[in-house]
């Protein structure tokens, strides 16, 4: 009896993964902050909305427009109008020296919730006219805490698909683990020339393909929500359509080479090939062109602000549970395999 | 390395003496070329960028993929008795890369007769041409070998070439994109340090798998 543990733990990492990160709450955010242009000047009213917030919850909100870390000012009045929604009132004092003709303030508002809103780039603000009583004070005044409850982070425009980060980027991992495995397997055979070995490495790219599909199909289906359109020849879309192709191709090699040991030696020599070309495909050019993915294009990478701890503790484990989950199919797959294979031979014996 | 020289010298003459191969390759060539000034009349730089690369795709697959063919049957057996396979694989991949260089010439020369030539930085270009030439010579060579493993060789090495063909293309479509002028965003170093990665990671990992592929 072999011990079976890590598919027991595979499981369970993807039912944590599942049950985590559907359940755990956004954090609080600002969906948007109306009007999104000003000058400055007294007596800038702002209306603002919020998403999971509970502005009525609180007796004293701070409603803050942040420059820099040295320019921030407090909203001189603000009205709750409802948990998601308030009015604030600020006067912009004069925009520092050295600033542009317009600059991008963010909003934070804390306490909004389980901890601090903040909306990037929310108001442009052009030098006004007109004299202000407010003055810039520096962010050290405020007490923003950034983290109070368990929660993920909230993103305009991601919102709460951030949750396909433990589907989406993790299966796209498990499939370079799993096509690794089978390049691993592909080494093998050439160097003892046991078919085995063969099988194995055929029944892994099956697999390593198969999680690839479900990986582009969830993020279309997130390029969908958030991009507006599910295949818009995104560079990193085009390059991992051209992998699928590459490794179907492997399947096309495999099937047009009738005699069994040939077919072993030209897939496994293939194998090898194509995943060496797999890596500068999805990891070299992909980096040098604009793209809508994250990393590349000015967007934040992986691991920047779209990844805090919080998600860290689903993303990990996602990532060990699909590629378990993956290894057993391809077990299975294996399996499966070698009867056909035994089942063809012993026919032809018998014939 | 004499042996690598008169194997390319083998090659060499084969070609020329059955003509059909050359003659066949140009008109090809040319008929391309045709098709494409009667079509399009008036080409912009990136138009023209595109297709350059296109025509270089498709002239090559052509050129190269057919190369191991020869070896295949009784002529085999018998380079397997005289040579080692690693000669083999270098002559082959030397021919090709010069065939493809030549090739790519060719294609410039017939475009810029009937076009102008939208090139700025000649010298830029000519270095583009011949890095893609290096890369593309020595995946073709390869994938025309793996192919040549199954019966429906021809098919086959379309097949399984074009995908593995498009890192690089892409990124000899930006290095072009260079030297006519247009900026596409970073440094024309950067696409040559990875065309040179590509291309010794691809010629390590061919040299080591072909002797797999060539004993039967």
């Amino acid at each position: 009896m072999r011990l079976e543990w890590w598919k027991y733990l595979g499981i369970a990492i993807l039912l944590y993964t599942l049950l985590f990160g559907m359940l755990v709450p956004l954090g609080p955010g600002i969906v948007e902050a109306s009007p999104s242009q000003t000058n400055t000047g007294p007596g800038r009213e702002f209306e603002v909305w919020g998403y999971n917030t509970r502005f009525s919850q609180f007796e004293k909100l701070n409603v803050v427009l942040k420059l820099d870390d040295n320019h921030c000012v407090l909203a001189r009045e603000y009205q709750v109008i409802s948990d998601y929604r308030l009015k604030a009132i600020f006067d912009l004092p004069a925009l520092p020296e050295g600033a542009r003709s317009s600059e991008f303030a963010t909003l934070i508002i804390y306490p909004a919730g389980t901890g601090t809103a903040i909306l990037p780039s929310a108001v442009s603000m052009k030098e006004g006219y007109g004299d202000s009583s407010g003055a810039w004070v520096p962010e050290s005044q405020f007490a923003f805490d950034r983290n109070t409850s368990l929660h993920f982070p909230y993103r305009n425009i991601l919102m709460e698909s951030i949750r396909n980060t433990y589907f989406h980027v993790a299966l796209w991992f498990a499939m370079m683990f799993i096509l690794g495995a089978s390049m691993v397997y592909s080494i093998r055979y050439l160097r003892s020339g046991l078919l085995d070995w063969d099988l194995k490495a055929n029944a892994y790219a099956q697999v390593g393909i198969l999680i690839g599909c479900l990986g582009i199909t969830t993020g279309m289906i997130w390029a969908a929500n958030t991009w507006g359109k599910a295949w818009s020849w995104d560079i990193k879309q085009t390059m991992a359509a051209v992998a699928m192709l590459i490794y179907l191709a492997y399947f096309v090699l495999r099937s047009s080479i009738e005699d069994q040991e040939k077919r072993a030696r030209t897939g496994a020599a293939y194998n090898i090939f194509a995943f060496a070309t797999l890596i500068p495909l999805l990891y070299v050019v992909p980096r040098l062109v604009d793209s809508l993915h994250p990393g590349s294009g000015g967007n934040p990478a992986m691991g920047g602000e779209d990844l805090d701890n919080t998600m860290r503790l689903v993303f990990y484990p996602a990532i060990i549970g699909w590629t378990l989950l993956g290894t057993w199919v391809a077990q299975l797959t294996f399996r499966y395999l070698k009867i056909l294979y035994l089942m063809r031979s012993r026919n032809l014996t018998e014939q | 390395m004499t042996q690598i020289w008169s194997l390319i010298r083998k090659d060499w003459m084969i070609e020329w003496r059955l003509k059909y191969a050359l003659s066949g390759l140009l008109l090809y060539l040319i008929t391309l070329v045709f098709v494409i000034v009667i079509s399009f009349q008036q080409i912009s730089g990136p138009v023209w960028n595109v297709l350059y690369w296109i025509l270089f795709l498709f002239v090559g697959m052509n050129a190269v993929l057919k190369s191991y063919q020869q070896e295949s049957g009784q002529r085999k057996y018998y380079f397997q008795q005289l040579i080692d396979p690693v000669t083999l694989l270098i002559s082959k991949t030397l021919y090709n890369i010069v065939l493809l260089f030549l090739a790519a010439l060719l294609i410039y020369l017939l475009l810029s007769v009937f076009i102008e030539s939208p090139v700025q930085h000649y010298a830029l270009f000519l270095g583009t041409v011949a890095a893609v030439s290096v890369s593309f010579g020595i995946c073709l060579t390869f994938i025309s070998i793996v192919a040549n493993q199954a019966a429906e060789s021809a098919t086959l090495a379309v097949i399984i070439g074009f995908p593995v063909l498009l890192p690089v293309l892409i990124t000899g479509v930006r290095m072009s994109a260079f030297t006519i002028g247009m900026s596409m965003g970073g440094e024309i170093e950067g696409d040559f340090t990875i065309l040179f990665a590509i291309d010794l990671l691809l010629l390590g990992l061919s040299l080591w798998l072909f002797p797999f592929l060539w004993k039967d």
